[in-house]
């Protein structure tokens, strides 16, 4: 299983759009990214469809 | 390297919603979110609904749908979005909240959420909030504002997505109503809704202008209700069952109303009929109708730009000192301000917005004319021109119009942004690509990125245009 902290990398690195469709992330992945995001300020457009 | 999973959507549900909307409040880039695809209840809805930042928070559009919201949940999150910039402070709800395009297709929320639907566009618990006076410096809907830093936007939604909802007849007709006293809302999709002609006619009746309506009034209209002002520019009206009683109805307002750029009546299939003269005759108007109203907006375009031109050498006249001081220190000052006021540090541009007008290649054209039209020069008798940004997402522009374009950027200077999302600009040469079926061209925000949704390879006028507005932007820094 793959670790959450894969689908931080975008944060990491400071992109500004985060696109992670279909990648059944999950409560848990969804969780991570909300802790991510409150100290993040470069993301403009996330996508989790 | 982000692994994948093969599946469709992320499994989300109210916990994982939850956690998101905590952080919506304290979050400052998060523009656009999308969670369409997912297990959100109405539990997830609430939670999202009171996550939403005030007015000036960061959040814009917000993607729900394809998951389990209902009514409740719709009204959770459209009471945040009430078109109240001033909410009465003896009512305790929560101030407007900062999304301005909110999409909740393909969620079984039934007729009653046009109820909630109206509430938003009234206000919360009153008369229509009138935003026309608010600090948007608008000069012609939107199509065309100075952008001001600092400016805070009027409240409420300019887009309502609500396809194949359940709303019905009756409840398209609800919120027929309520748009009749709409300032702000611009784009709605009531698509797949089982509207009929009854839905039509009642959202016909409801958006025609005051003079139109005014007759109409004071001879039988006995609801009280005021004729219409609405702002809205983009009806979707697709799959709804419309047949050629909905298609006269929608040509009456037509050929009247001048606030429609588009309208989607497809996939009714009784207006397919090229057999029935009557509904070939009315969706002949229709169509008149739009494309008259789109030249009527590219036409207000040019006169935005002399009128923002005109602002910018009055502005810079008026900063101008009066007086010369004939003493050496007064002079270095004044000198200084001289240079100053000679090209002041204009930072407006124009936007010029037609997104989702339709305006085809063949409104492009006419717009680019008008931009050509335009000096050229970034200044003039001392003066430094606003820039010009240009916004055609979502136009129907193919590769032949954004050459077109191209050429326009190359020969204007002033232009520094052409957004052009969501323009079939690869069809023509997608034969050239491995990916396929590209149909859309994103050019990022920022103007720096020109590239297929899949991130094709980007188009010959992608690239030109591209460069075009990279060379002028630099040449502007060094103005």
């Amino acid at each position: 299983m793959a670790s959450f902290a894969s689908y931080l990398v975008g944060f990491q690195e400071g992109a500004v759009v985060l696109d992670l469709e279909g990648e059944g992330i999950g409560d848990d992945g969804a969780v991570a990214i909300a802790e991510a995001l409150a100290t993040n300020t470069t993301l403009t457009r996330l996508g989790l469809r | 390297m982000i692994p994948i999973f093969h599946s469709r959507e992320n499994g989300i549900t109210d916990t994982g919603a939850a956690a998101l909307a905590r952080v919506l409040q304290s979050n400052t880039s998060l523009r656009y979110l999308d969670l369409q695809d997912n297990e959100l209840t109405d539990v997830g809805a609430v939670a999202m609904a009171q996550g939403l930042a005030g007015p000036e928070g960061a959040l814009k559009t917000l993607q729900l749908g394809y998951n389990d919201i209902s009514v409740e949940g719709a009204a959770a999150l459209l009471a945040r979005c009430h078109h109240s910039p001033n909410p009465n402070p003896e009512n305790d709800g929560p101030l407007p909240c900062s999304l301005t395009s909110l999409d909740l297709q393909f969620n079984e929320l039934g007729p009653g959420v046009a109820d909630v639907v109206v509430a938003a566009l009234r206000g919360r618990g009153g008369p229509l909030a009138d935003n026309s006076s608010s600090s948007s410096s608008s000069t012609t809907g939107s199509t065309t504002s100075s952008t001001t830093s600092n400016a805070v936007p009027p409240a409420g939604l300019t887009t309502l997505g609500l396809l194949q909802t359940g709303l019905g007849s009756s409840g398209a007709a609800v919120v027929a109503e309520a748009l009749r006293t709409n300032t702000v809302l611009r784009s709605l999709d009531l698509g797949s809704n089982e509207i009929g002609d009854e839905g039509a006619a009642a959202l016909a009746r409801a958006l025609q202008p005051q003079q139109e309506a005014g007759k109409l009034a004071s001879e039988a209209d006995d609801s009280g209700n005021n004729p219409s002002k609405s702002a809205l520019a983009h009806l979707f009206l697709f799959d709804n069952g419309i047949e050629e009683a909905g298609a006269a109805a929608l040509a009456s307002l037509l050929t009247h109303n001048e606030q429609l750029t588009f309208l989607d009546l497809e996939e009714n299939d009784a207006l397919d009929d090229d057999d029935n003269l009557e509904v070939a005759a009315s969706m002949a108007l229709i169509e008149a109708g739009l494309q008259r109203n789109r030249k009527a907006k590219i036409n207000q375009a040019a006169k935005a730009i002399a009128d923002a031109d005109a602002a910018a050498a009055q502005s810079a006249a008026s900063a101008a000192p009066e007086t010369v001081d004939s003493s050496a220190a007064a002079s270095a000052a004044t000198t200084a301000a001289r240079a100053s006021a000679a090209v002041p540090p204009c930072s407006n541009a124009i936007k010029l917005n037609f997104e989702g007008d339709g305006l085809g290649d063949e409104g492009a054209i006419l717009l680019l004319n008008v931009l050509l039209e335009a000096p050229k020069s970034s200044t003039t008798a001392g003066v430094l021109l606003p820039e010009l940004e240009v916004v055609l997402d979502d136009c129907g522009i193919t590769e032949a119009g954004a050459l077109r374009l191209a050429e326009c950027c190359e020969a204007q200077p002033r232009m520094t942004q052409l957004s052009l999302k969501f323009n079939p600009i690869f069809k023509q040469s997608a034969a050239n690509f491995d990916e396929g079926d590209e149909d859309e061209v994103g050019i990022e925000e920022s103007g720096d990125v020109a590239k297929g949704g899949n991130g094709a390879s980007t188009s010959p006028a992608a690239e030109r245009i591209e460069t075009a507005l990279a060379n002028n932007r630099e040449a502007r820094s060094r103005e």
